[in-house]
């Protein structure tokens, strides 16, 4: 696989083996530290929506409580990837915890993300390349609302209930993997109908108010971080160039899991998030780096490559 | 062995080319035909072909985690005495190969198709 030589090629003449075997060393502790962290942050905005019921703060509160489940896409991509905890069943219960919450079916995930790992930028390839050039303003506001997420997760979610494969997912999930896919998508309606069910029992809101709103409130957020890890860099399957590290404060690189580190990630996806940072003092000089965050890579988006329609010339 | 295989062994690495708890990627046959991850796990030695049964990445580049290999690309996992696939995305076994040690070298026995 071409792709993937290429990758190992580059790894390899970036740092020795011997100091990614020192950085990918897992650990249980640190995962649980850090989910410890986003559902204490994930009450108290859920805590701000109680407080501001009755009042016009209840918008901005469900926005920014909406912000932070989005931000639950962090934990849910690390479980994906086997590199939040050491141990296989912990992965497995966040991955399914955060997929539950973020309304994703978890091993479609995985498959879908696999692929991009694979094809990272290759057009055609990608599973997950966001906005290739050239990008319209409109193709921008639509990816970044968000909208086309909630299309493109439950129509695979309820085909997958119906017992449907979309042709397009046969590319990246292995066929004896269907019957799971099917299974984990009934179980998630399973438990989806019966929130429902209590909740009309009881005559409650609160799913709708603390959950289902925020959410699609809030993945315009998710949708905006997630422009700046390849949008506007280089195709092809070289990590140097076709993947861009975001350097941020404390807070945005803890609550996201330093998915920030996103160039360091695609270099070397077994590093755990934990050890991204120091990874990232011994690559950096090698990698795509944003230094200025990510109003700043947004800006540069759309000075150089973000046009009003595709006959307006774009500048590379 | 029988249905047109017979076995051999094949010397695959000295014993200190490998690190405790890691894994070392190696091409034997006489034609270079079979790709092997030979394993040193507590001071014994095991051996599993060396393509992930995913997307065929190296597993050599990947991480030893206990008992099991770490698929470099996508993070699946083997167990690496039997093989078995331990977590997604991976779901098909390895296959794994006896090993022997003799004058400081790691044998592996595999299966070849008898000459016509």
């Amino acid at each position: 696989m071409q792709e993937l030589d290429e990758l190992v090629r580059i790894r390899e003449s970036i740092i020795p083996r011997a100091n990614l075997k020192r950085l990918a060393k897992r650990n249980n502790h640190m995962g649980l530290l850090f989910l410890a962290f986003h559902l204490a942050v994930i009450a108290a905005t859920g805590w701000l929506v109680f407080a501001s019921r009755g009042t016009l703060w209840i918008v901005p509160a469900i926005f920014l409580h909406g912000a932070m489940l989005a931000t639950l896409f962090a934990p849910m991509h690390e479980a994906a990837h086997g590199t939040a905890f050491k141990s296989v069943w912990l992965n497995e219960a966040v991955l399914w915890l955060c997929a539950l919450i973020y309304i994703f079916p978890p091993h479609w995930f995985r498959y879908h993300h696999a692929f991009h790992h694979t094809y990272t930028q290759v057009r055609r390839m990608d599973s997950a390349m966001v906005l290739p050039k050239p990008i319209t303003l409109g193709q921008y506001l639509v990816y970044v609302s968000g909208l086309t997420i909630w299309k493109r997760n439950l129509s695979y979610l309820f085909g997958h209930a119906l017992g449907r494969i979309d042709p397009a997912e046969r590319s990246y999930a292995p066929e004896d993997q269907y019957p799971g896919l099917i299974r984990q998508a009934r179980i998630m309606l399973l438990i989806y109908a019966a929130v429902a069910v209590v909740a009309i029992a009881y005559g409650s809101w609160a799913p709708v108010i603390y959950w289902l709103l925020p959410r699609v409130a809030g993945e315009s957020y998710a949708r905006w971080m997630r422009v700046a890890e390849h949008t506007g860099c280089a195709e092809g399957s070289d990590p140097r160039t076709n993947t861009r590290t975001t350097l941020t404060n404390a807070f945005i690189r803890q609550i996201w899991w330093n998915m920030p580190y996103h160039a360091e990630h695609h270099l070397c996806a077994f590093i755990p998030f934990h050890a991204l940072p120091r990874f990232h003092l011994e690559v950096r000089d090698e990698l795509t780096v944003a230094p200025g965050g990510y109003f700043s890579v947004h800006a540069e988006l759309f000075r150089k490559f973000i046009r009003w329609n595709h006959a307006t010339p774009t500048y590379q | 062995m029988t249905n047109g295989q017979s076995d051999r062994w094949y010397r695959a690495a000295a014993t200190s080319d490998i690190e405790d708890d890691d894994v070392l990627g190696v091409i034997v046959g006489d034609y270079g035909q079979h790709e092997i991850a030979v394993y040193k796990i507590g001071g014994a030695y095991f051996a599993t072909g060396d393509r992930c049964t995913h997307q065929r990445a190296r597993l050599s580049d990947g991480l030893v985690i206990d008992d099991c290999i770490e698929c470099p690309l996508h993070q699946g996992r083997f167990h690496i005495a039997t093989g078995r696939a331990k977590s997604r995305p991976v779901s098909i076994p390895l296959q794994t190969y006896p090993t022997r040690i003799e004058e400081d070298a790691v044998f592996v026995l595999i299966a070849e198709p008898d000459a016509a």
